[in-house]
This record gives structure tokens, sequence and C-alpha cells, in this order.
């Protein structure tokens, strides 16, 4: 599964410290996500999607879509 | 906090009883008793770390466990389970073969077992849960 939490965290100008507390997660699962170490809960991924303001399937991708494919 | 206390002080509850063993100890020390004492110490050392990261997580205010730590303890914990009935099974046939004091194998067991967990954590820290 890829995902593009450092690119939107780049754009919402956030920390990985910020979107953790965010979240209610430690930094570290926010480390491991974005190195792609894990995929996360339903909820985790829905309280990312939630600060990005936008959908899980717009944060959160299978193999087969690539990054190209995404809605801006 | 209260658990990384805990962690703390149990962590330093081995530790004494360990190095009151060896102080106490009448028999001579074999080369075996000196690795016993350096797995319990590099043990004592894995709880002091966690205690302390659990505790700077509390200071930073942020969770102290979370979806990620928690799925790695379990799958740690469930690993070392595993494989450690393999490694009871082995001592099972090594037992009549060398003349170790049952309370000495135990002892070894129980330490094989937490070096098990030790690892089996490290090696999740490291690769990480996906497709868990």
């Amino acid at each position: 599964m890829y995902n593009r939490i450092k690119e939107l965290r780049a754009r919402f100008n956030l920390t990985q410290d910020d979107l953790a507390n965010k979240v209610s997660v430690r930094r570290e699962t926010i480390v491991f996500l974005e190195k792609g170490k894990y995929n996360p809960s339903l909820k985790l991924a829905h309280d990312i999607s939630v600060v990005f303001n936008c959908r899980i399937e717009d944060v959160f991708l299978f193999e087969e879509n690539t990054p190209g494919d995404l809605k801006s | 906090m209260k658990r990384s206390y805990l962690v703390l002080m149990v962590s330093a509850l081995v530790l004494v009883t360990t190095i009151l063993w060896l102080l106490n100890t009448e028999k001579p020390m074999h080369i075996s008793d000196f690795v016993q004492f350096g797995i319990i110490l590099v043990l004592v050392g894995f709880g002091v770390f966690v205690g302390i990261s659990r505790l700077k997580s509390g200071t930073r205010r942020e969770p102290v466990e979370d979806e990620l730590s928690i799925k790695i303890l379990r799958k740690a914990s469930s690993t070392a389970y595993y494989i450690s009935i393999y490694m009871w099974l082995g001592f099972m046939y090594i037992s009549d073969k060398i003349e170790w004091e049952s309370h000495r194998l135990i002892g070894a067991g129980i330490l094989g077992m937490a070096v098990l967990f030790f690892v089996s954590w490290i090696f999740y820290k490291t690769i990480g849960m996906k497709d868990v």
C-alpha cells in the first residue's frame, strides 16, 4: 500500500509531531507510515484523511493505483 | 506513567536480585553463570530503555501506547511464545543428556523466553507491521 502522508504533510505545513498529536498517535507511528512499514487501522486512516481534508482513498492507495492516477 | 515506573522498578528489582545472587553464591562460578548474568543485564537494559521511552512519551504529551506499539507488543509476544514451545521441547530432549538441576533448566527456559521476546520485539520494530 502506498500513501501520500509525507506529501500532504508538507502541503499543509505540518511536522510529524503535529500530525501525530492531531490523530493521537506516537510520532514513531507517523514515521513508520511514511516509510511504508505500517498499514494503519481504518480509524487511523480516517483520522489522517480528516486532518488533510480529503478522502481515505486519496491518502492511501493500493499498489495498482499509481500517484499519477490521483485527483488533485 | 504508572506502568513506566513499574517497568523501571521491576528492572531494578531483577538487577538487585541478580547481584545479590552473584555475591552470596557459595558455589564456584562457571562461564555459563557469567553468560546468564550477561543476558540478564541485556534484558534489564531493555526494560530500562522501554521505561525511559514511555516516560519521555509522557513528558512530550504523546500517547504512551498507540495502535502500532500495541500491535508490535502483541506480535512479538505471540512469536516468542510460538518459538518457545520448540525451545521447551528441545530442553525436554536435552534434559536427559545433560546433568542440570531442574530449577536451573527452568531458569534457563524462562531466560530463553525473555530473550526470544526481546529479539522478536527488535525484529518487528525494524521491519514494521506491514501486511500483518
